[in-house]
């Protein structure tokens, strides 16, 4: 059966596993939680300003979680609308589902980046420990993309060479940070980018 | 039936994906950071998403084709159908089709199939012909940093009522000459056998009884009972439809029209069918499959068609032929039709009235007004007794009311009726 359309049959990213998406959805929560404990260690050695993005951080985790199992949640069960009938609700029930939606229609797990990544700025220069936190901060929006989607791993796999590039990228830097500093720290930020840029430039990709 | 064209372009309207926005924040978070704290390692943290970031494809191509088919051509309320899509656009896009459906149906989760066709199963709550909802199609690009959304408006899906249950059947005492498959009392060339005379001449040999010949020493016949058809008029009441959809008056009515129309002409009775709605159309009594193909499009559609019901006075005659069985499927709650059955049990038509009646005039929540709570109860009170008059006053004239709730089989309130023949007084 195949019609006079112009281009292939769209196929989706892979056949798509209501369990496969669950366990997507774990890994986040996972990964998540994993993120923010990690940004907060070691405890009480943060600057001023750690504490509240702390907070934030954790709500940010929780809601991008929830945010995730709802959309999981409604498309797994039947869409039945209402009828109009039986879609009165009353002006207090209608404020509390609108804020709801409202809130979690906010982009939380990108507040959950940046607040990752402020934490692990006030705390004091660790390299590696930086380093770790790239490898999950990664892992972390890949797995939310295949939850959010329902594909599998494999839709990745035209990504996987300059995923890899990346990562050595961010050894190479964490190793040389390490190093005892040579020049200033503009110099080792100004070397780092232009390494990242060369090597978007030269990764070869099918 | 779906009937879709067989191709259509569908524009898709694309933006960053939830993938690219992530990336994006984490590239500039981390750069940002890596010039503000002159930390090195903020750099190469963005290393990954940056080098992502930096293949974004060429600007996808502005629409796809969808191609639409429906796997099952005949469906009834309550069955599962499913609508079948294709999408055919540029090479290592990924498509997801979500169905957002009409108020009517109920959509189930989308299924990739083989070659290419997404299968999304549906189920059709309420009988009619009605858009099915629109077709959302998500699609991401090969890199998945852009991410696509489409909307088709699917086209209208016909539904048939589910037909109530009936298997047994209201049959007059007197039938008309017409052959048919009801046992008559009158003798005539049926199967069954009535009973036993004696032999005059130009009657079959072939009938002789010979044991009980033998027995009287005279000549002595089988006599057979003819079988004849009914002739069966139903009278579909739908000028008011009260209660939720999907189990409204009118709802219930079409159902057991529809069955019990296909119950005699299974028996190959004639049936016709008269139906009271914003019109007055009816259908002259017939047999066969034509004539359930026209009782099924009368009763579903509403083809505007007929004599304005302010304006009719009675009940059309041709549709009425002497000795028909007239079976009314109503609520009972238009006053004109209560005196037109008068006027049919007057005229001497055996009648009998199934009842549909399923709701009541709702009180109110427990949050209004007490003083008005009672009387709404007090208004409600008045009402049952109204409706209690109204069908005592048609079993006084000899109008039997049964009534049904639209989930069990007709057959538990016709069968005071079905067990034996019913006798026409008239």
């Amino acid at each position: 059966m195949t019609g006079p359309g112009r281009g292939p049959a769209l196929t989706a990213g892979t056949p798509r596993r209501a369990p496969a998406q669950v366990r997507f959805t774990a890994a986040v929560a996972v990964l998540a939680a994993g993120l923010t404990a990690w940004t907060a260690l070691p405890a009480g050695s943060g600057r001023a300003g750690t504490r509240p993005l702390l907070v934030l951080a954790i709500i940010s985790a929780v809601l991008t979680v929830t945010q995730l199992a709802a959309s999981l949640f409604a498309a797994r069960t039947e869409v039945r609308p209402r009828l109009d009938a039986a879609a009165y609700r009353s002006p207090l029930a209608t404020s509390v589902r609108r804020t709801a939606a409202g809130g979690l229609a906010l982009p939380w797990p990108q507040a959950l980046i940046v607040s990752a990544l402020a934490l692990e700025a006030l705390h004091p220069a660790r390299p590696w420990h930086t380093a770790v936190l790239g490898a999950v901060l990664l892992a972390f929006v890949l797995t939310l993309h295949l939850a959010d989607s329902g594909d599998g791993a494999r839709v990745l796999r035209p990504q996987l060479p300059l995923l890899v590039a990346g990562l050595g990228l961010a050894a190479l830097s964490a190793g040389a940070a390490l190093l005892p500093p040579a020049g200033s720290g503009w110099l080792a930020v100004a070397a780092a980018i232009a390494a990242v840029l060369v090597a978007g430039l030269a990764v070869p990709l099918g | 039936m779906l009937t879709a064209g067989p191709s259509r372009p569908a524009g898709v309207d694309w933006h960053l994906s939830g993938l690219a926005r992530n990336l994006v924040t984490l590239g500039l978070a981390a750069l940002f950071l890596a010039v503000v704290t002159r930390r090195p390692e903020f750099a190469g943290l963005a290393a990954p998403a940056l080098l992502v970031l930096l293949r974004r494809p060429r600007q996808p191509p502005g629409e796809v084709t969808v191609t639409l088919a429906q796997d099952d051509l005949q469906l009834t309320e309550g069955d599962q159908g499913a609508v079948l899509v294709k999408v055919q656009g540029p090479a290592g896009t990924t498509v997801r089709p979500r169905l957002h459906p009409a108020a009517w149906i109920t959509a189930g989760a989308a299924r990739p199939g083989a070659d290419g066709w997404h299968r999304l199963p549906f189920r059709a709550r309420h009988w009619g012909s009605r858009p099915a909802g629109t077709l959302e199609l998500i699609l991401h690009d090969r890199w998945r940093l852009m991410q696509g959304r489409a909307c088709v408006p699917l086209p209208a899906i016909s539904c048939l009522p589910r037909p109530a249950r009936l298997s047994s059947q209201v049959v007059l005492s007197k039938l008309p000459a017409r052959l048919g498959e009801h046992v008559a009392r009158m003798p005539g060339e049926g199967t069954e056998f009535a009973g036993i005379r004696e032999f005059v001449p130009g009657d079959r040999q072939r009938r002789i009884n010979w044991p009980a010949t033998t027995r009287r020493g005279t000549l002595q016949l089988n006599t057979f009972a003819s079988e004849r058809a009914q002739v069966t008029v139903l009278l579909m009441d739908i000028s008011t439809d009260i209660g939720t959809a999907g189990e409204s008056t009118a709802d219930l009515a079409v159902r057991a029209t529809i069955g019990v129309a296909a119950r005699y002409l299974a028996a190959r009775d004639r049936v016709g069918l008269i139906c009271v709605g914003r019109h007055l159309r009816w259908v002259a009594p017939g047999t066969g499959r034509r004539q359930a193909d026209r009782i099924l499009a009368m009763a579903t559609t509403d083809s505007g068609d007929g004599d304005p019901l302010p304006s009719v006075t009675r009940l059309p005659a041709a549709a009425l032929p002497p000795g028909a069985l007239i079976i009314v499927v109503s609520a009972l709650l238009s006053l004109r039709l209560v005196e037109a059955l008068r006027e049919l049990r007057e005229r001497g038509f055996a009648t009998i009235v199934i009842d549909v009646l399923t709701t009541e005039p709702d009180i109110g929540s427990v949050w209004q007004r007490r003083r008005d709570r009672t009387m709404a109860r007090l208004a409600r009170r008045v009402w049952r007794m109204e409706q209690e008059a109204i069908r005592f006053s048609l079993r006084e004239l000899g109008i039997p009311v049964v009534y049904w709730d639209g989930r069990s089989s007709l057959d538990e309130p016709l069968a005071p009726y079905t067990r034996r023949k019913l006798v026409d007084r008239a």
